[in-house]
């Protein structure tokens, strides 16, 4: 063969290929091109073969031709399987689309229930400032339960809590107090403790529940005032009901406290205005507090002379009814899933 | 402690409360004494007065109905009134326009056929009085008031309910403001008004007679008695005023020696009681125990049977009255009584206490007993209670006065320096503040340098530490004085409570797998649970005696402290299923309870229900095997069966309810519920559960994780299927291909399960679904070959 011939051929062999390629609809098609004119057996690699018939200082410089024309060919088959690739893409994500208004459910994630959701908030705002858990038996000592915290037998502070009993000597916790009496009787001090758990009146209505939940706090060193405790409760009240919120105290008896108060803070839900949850005054009370009373220190075995202490409790219900604005006490016990799926 | 300011208005000067009660009730609650409730009776009645009928005509378009003038003071009103009983001249109760009546009918300018009304003449009835002192009680008609009501007067201080009450909740250690004196002195102190001292008058007649006298037998339960003797009494109705102030305060009038004996009480606080002297055996009184079994029949006729430890006063031959707690029909004043013993006394708190708990019997003289009376003012009440039965009841007063006082009062005497109320107050409390308020306390008190001494009065009994006085000097000062300061100490680390911890971590993880939490009561509601519970105490190492069991409970079935949280998860799932939640995952972290030989012992339970909707109890256990599988992983925990167990309680499906042990360990109990037990209640029976002990569970958590290199090289899936017997062991499949497969075995699923068609009865076609990789090379296509030939060998020889 000529080397004009060849040249012609080459030529002919590639505007072929290229109209081929221009009219591939997909990669698949643009494949066959490929096979066709590129591929091991294709038509470049016969002309290749072909050469073998020119005189031997014509090759080269054919060879080379038909080299180059295969590497444009090569070129632009890559760049035409790229164009048709992204059409193929497009064309897929184009296709797939969403009514993203319908509502679609995964598996619904669990809720804590509310008594359990308070305590930790509770619990996590104490601990901030270095109190920690500690815990103890609902069915209780007479002892730990009322004498060691200066509720002596036939004394009539002991009608404050009507109370459940088990045997002569043991009882249903009133108040998680006893947690107190335990853990000063075997702890170092100073010390830091809430007593978070479930509490036992013998009593039930619509404000009052027979098992009920207390999250309390003792704080032990050796200067501790009432602005310590209002300073604590203070600092509480804020965190849980927001940073407007404010704390009073008035003037109450625990057995257990000397001085006592009652915890009143600025409802939460009017603001302070007035509202039917705080009977139009504005104030809410949410728990008791005071000086830990000297009897009972002594009763633990603490010095009361060198040490003295701070205690608060508060109701988790009560506090659960506030913040949630839960209307009925006994909600929390029947377990409705309507009920304890909100929280 | 109902409060009466026309009352109170006998010893302090409250005349400026009556138009705002609200100032005196907030003052009072912000110095510790709460004032639950006020009520107004006149507030009420605002807008209601005497009126005086000056002309009656009749209106000009209705036969039935009157026109009047009234007068009523400043003007006179023309009203339109209905009723027939009323004639010209007549007093009337007129409410005008503005008067808010009771059911919240206001009265406004009305125009009735065409004429003009201004008001209403009103009824008993109308004016919500159907049981009011006032006298007329006939409600056909108006009311028609006495002659001399004064025309243009507030119809409620015509009838004497001018007055405000107070509820005020006393707290056990002011047992001295439950009087009307107490809560004067209160109010004296804290608005600094003088006390008005009263004057008791000399008895017009006296005696002198030989007196009863007293035998004190037990001088530590009572130890101060006194009594005077009234002769010729005359029994009967109290005056009008005596009425009105008992009634005031919720009393009942009874007669005017017992009304006087009850007067005393509410107005100092000293309960009193008057014996019918003919009624007394022999020459004495005696204060001594009562003889056990002895019986007592109490004035409203209970009859009690007497144990013996019971204070009693008693003549020589039987006993007349429980010391401080109540009086004895034998010995009552009763209209025939002409000559009385009066009693006044001081009985010690803790024994009065006792005998009205022990006996069930709460009345004003045990209650103000129990808290404590004021021991040194018992005379002076004897005194007045004396002088006001004379006065009203016409008696002689004897001349003795008997006393049993074997040892006075000692005098409390408190040290207190200014740094220590400093200190525990945590303010700035000046030398003046403090010596102000033991003044007008009216506390004795000494300075000398900075430390005072002070003795308390004797009705303030309650102050005996030096706290208690630092309490005084803060309620009086006031507890909005104290600032709000964080404590500043040294930060001395706490561990926090492991229990906490995990609980928490449970919590969320059980929220994570999608269950709510719930919060049952610890102990049992109703006779299902409980006999519910019997079993599944049976079925685990206990037995019903280790029940807990609450002595007074709220009523009968709700006595049983829980054991097991699964009888309250059943009656839950009842609740819920008829509530509408068909389908729901429930957990609760709670304490069971027992009794094990006399002490008590408690654990950490985790119970979890789940009740699906669209699924077969068989579904559903296996939704919830898959839970449990998840979350004993979550705790790395691997090693756990759901063992077979015999004798399942029947409440528990027999075949779908087993015991989990894990690690060798009696874990607790996965259960789906009998359908019998759900039968009865008319529920699906598709309700499944696990309760485990988180004592035994969490007992070597948290356990640390450790890393395990893992291989960089392919996973490669390959299924076998094998015939099986219906109930294969897993486990046993596992050790199979284990064995054959090694360290190459990743993972091996129960893919596929086929039953039925060609498979022979008993039998099934299980596909098991291994994964398999080697730590060091790509595993090739022969050596799979080779892996999987030698399974399917092992599998075949099942």
């Amino acid at each position: 063969m000529l080397p004009d011939k060849i040249n012609q051929l080459v030529e002919d062999m590639s505007s072929q290929a290229l109209a081929q390629m221009a009219s591939a609809k997909d990669s698949k098609s643009l494949y066959d091109v490929k096979v066709e004119f590129l591929g091991k057996q294709g038509k470049f690699t016969t002309i290749l073969k072909g050469l073998s018939d020119l005189p031997k200082e014509q090759r080269p410089e054919a060879g080379k031709v038909v080299n180059l024309k295969k590497q444009e060919l090569l070129k632009h088959l890559e760049s035409r399987e790229a164009d048709l690739e992204a059409a193929e893409l497009n064309k897929v994500v184009e296709s797939e689309t969403l009514n993203f208004s319908i509502p679609r459910t995964s598996k619904k994630l669990g809720s804590p229930h509310p008594i359990s959701k308070i305590t930790d908030e509770m619990i996590s705002i104490l601990s901030k400032l270095g109190f920690s858990v500690r815990t103890g038996p609902h069915i209780e000592s007479d002892e730990n339960n009322f004498s060691k915290l200066n509720f002596p037998k036939d004394h009539p502070a002991r009608d404050m809590q009507d109370t459940f009993y088990i045997n002569e000597d043991y009882v249903l916790r009133t108040h998680t107090s006893p947690i107190q009496v335990r853990t000063l009787e075997n702890e170092k001090l100073p010390l830091k403790i809430l007593a978070p758990g479930s509490v036992f009146r013998c009593d039930s209505d619509i404000s009052h529940s027979p098992n009920f939940n207390q999250v309390e706090g003792l704080y032990v060193d050796k200067n501790v005032s009432m602005a310590h405790l209002k300073g604590i409760i203070g600092y509480f009240v804020k965190e849980l009901f927001g940073e407007k919120t404010k704390t009073r105290f008035r003037p109450s008896f625990f057995p257990f406290t000397e001085p006592s108060a009652e915890v009143d803070c600025t409802c939460p839900l009017c603001k302070g205005k007035g509202c039917r949850v705080c009977s139009n005054s504005g104030w809410i009370e949410i728990g008791g507090c005071g000086l830990v009373h000297p009897n009972v220190l002594t009763s633990c075995g603490v010095d009361a002379e060198e040490w003295q202490g701070l205690a608060f409790g508060f109701g988790a219900e009560r506090m659960a009814m506030i913040k949630y604005g839960i209307g009925d006490i006994r909600l929390f016990n029947e377990n409705s899933i309507n009920f304890v799926s909100q929280f | 402690m109902k409060l009466s300011l026309k009352w109170l208005s006998d010893h302090v000067d409250v005349s400026d409360f009556f138009d705002k009660p609200m100032v005196l009730a907030d003052r009072l609650t912000d110095a510790g004494l709460e004032v639950e409730e006020v009520t107004s009776l006149s507030e009420a009645l605002k807008n209601v007065v005497v009126g005086q009928i000056t002309k009656l005509g009749k209106h000009p378009d209705a036969d039935k109905l009157t026109y009047c003038d009234v007068n009523v003071g400043d003007e006179t009103l023309k009203i339109i009134c209905g009723a027939q009983n009323h004639k010209e001249g007549d007093k009337v109760c007129v409410a005008k326009i503005g008067a808010v009546l009771p059911g919240d009918f206001k009265i406004k300018k009305s125009k009735i056929r065409g004429v003009e009304s201004f008001g209403m003449l009103s009824s008993n009835s109308e004016l919500g009085l159907e049981s009011g002192s006032e006298a007329d009680k006939k409600s056909d008609g108006i009311l028609i008031l006495p002659e001399d009501a004064v025309v243009g007067e507030d119809f409620a201080k015509h009838a004497g309910l001018d007055d405000v009450t107070f509820e005020v909740n006393v707290t056990p250690n002011r047992a001295d403001c439950l009087s009307h004196l107490g809560l004067a002195r209160e109010v004296s102190t804290l608005f600094k008004r003088p006390l008005i001292k009263k004057e008791i008058k000399k008895p017009a007649k006296t005696e002198d007679k030989k007196s009863i006298q007293i035998d004190l037998k037990d001088p530590e339960l009572c130890p101060r008695y006194m009594g005077q003797m009234v002769f010729g009494v005359k029994v009967g109705p109290s005056p009008l005023w005596l009425k009105q102030k008992l009634e005031s305060v919720g009393l009942k009038s009874i007669n005017n020696i017992v009304d006087v004996t009850n007067y005393i009480m509410m107005d100092s606080g000293q309960p009193l009681h008057a014996f019918d002297v003919e009624h007394i055996d022999g020459d004495a009184i005696i204060i001594d125990k009562a003889k056990a079994g002895e019986k007592f029949k109490s004035l409203d006729g209970t009859e009690l049977k007497l144990s013996g430890s019971e204070l009693t006063i008693r003549d020589s031959k039987k006993p007349l009255a429980l010391a401080g707690v109540v009086g004895g029909e034998n010995s009552g004043v009763t209209e025939s009584t002409t000559d009385v013993f009066v009693e006044a006394a001081h009985f010690i708190p803790s024994g009065v206490r006792k005998t009205s708990r022990s006996l069930g019997i709460d009345t004003d003289s045990s209650y103000r007993f129990s808290r404590g009376t004021d021991e040194s003012n018992v005379d002076a009440c004897l005194k007045e209670a004396v002088s006001l039965i004379c006065e009203l009841a016409g008696g002689a007063a004897n001349k003795e006065v008997v006393e049993a006082y074997p040892k006075e009062k000692a005098v409390t005497e408190i040290m207190i320096s200014h740094d220590f109320v400093k200190a525990k107050l945590g303010f700035e409390v000046t030398a003046d503040q403090i010596q102000s308020t033991f003044d007008s306390l009216g506390f004795k008190s000494k300075k000398s340098g900075d430390i005072w001494s002070v003795t308390p009065s004797t009705y303030r009994w309650d102050i005996a530490i030096r706290e208690d006085l630092v309490e005084e000097v803060g309620r009086l000062v006031g507890y909005d004085n104290i600032p709000e300061i964080l404590p500043a100490t040294p930060q001395v680390p706490q561990d926090e409570n492991s229990d906490y911890i995990n609980f928490k971590r449970l919590r969320s993880e059980l929220n994570g797998l999608g269950f709510h939490e719930a919060v049952h009561y610890n102990f049992y509601s109703g006779a299902d649970e409980v006999k519910w519970s019997e079993e599944l105490l049976k079925w685990s190492s206990y037995t019903k005696d280790n029940a807990v069991e609450i002595k007074n409970p709220l009523s009968s079935d709700l006595s049983r402290m829980r054991s097991s949280l699964i009888p309250q998860f059943v009656m839950n799932y009842v609740r819920n299923w008829r509530l509408g939640s068909k389908s729901g995952n429930l957990f609760e972290i709670g304490k069971s309870h027992f009794k094990v030989k006399d002490s008590f012992k408690e654990n950490n339970v985790l119970c979890v229900g789940v009740w699906r909707e669209d699924k077969t109890p068989v579904q559903t256990m296996e939704t919830l095997l898959g839970v449990l599988s998840d979350f004993f992983e979550g705790w790395n925990i691997n090693r756990w069966r759901a063992d077979e167990a015999a004798d399942v309680p029947s409440l528990l499906h027999p075949n779908l309810s087993r015991k989990i042990t894990a690690e060798g360990k009696d874990l607790g109990t996965v259960f789906c519920i009998n359908p019998s037990v759900t039968k009865d209640y008319k529920v699906p029976a598709n309700f499944c559960g696990f309760e485990i002990d988180l004592d035994l569970f969490l007992k070597r958590q948290p356990r640390p994780k450790k890393f395990k290199d893992f291989s960089r090289f392919p996973t490669v899936t390959r299924d076998f299927s094998a015939l099986v017997e219906k109930n294969f062991s897993y486990d046993e499949i596992f050790k199979k291909v284990k064995k054959t497969s090694g360290e190459l075995l990743k993972s091996l699923d129960v893919h596929d399960v086929y039953e039925g068609g060609k498979i022979p009865d008993g039998k099934l076609s299980v596909t098991f679904r291994g994964q398999f990789q080697a730590s060091d090379k790509t595993l090739s296509e022969d050596e799979l070959k080779d892996l999987q030939k030698k399974i399917m060998t092992e599998l075949a020889g099942l």
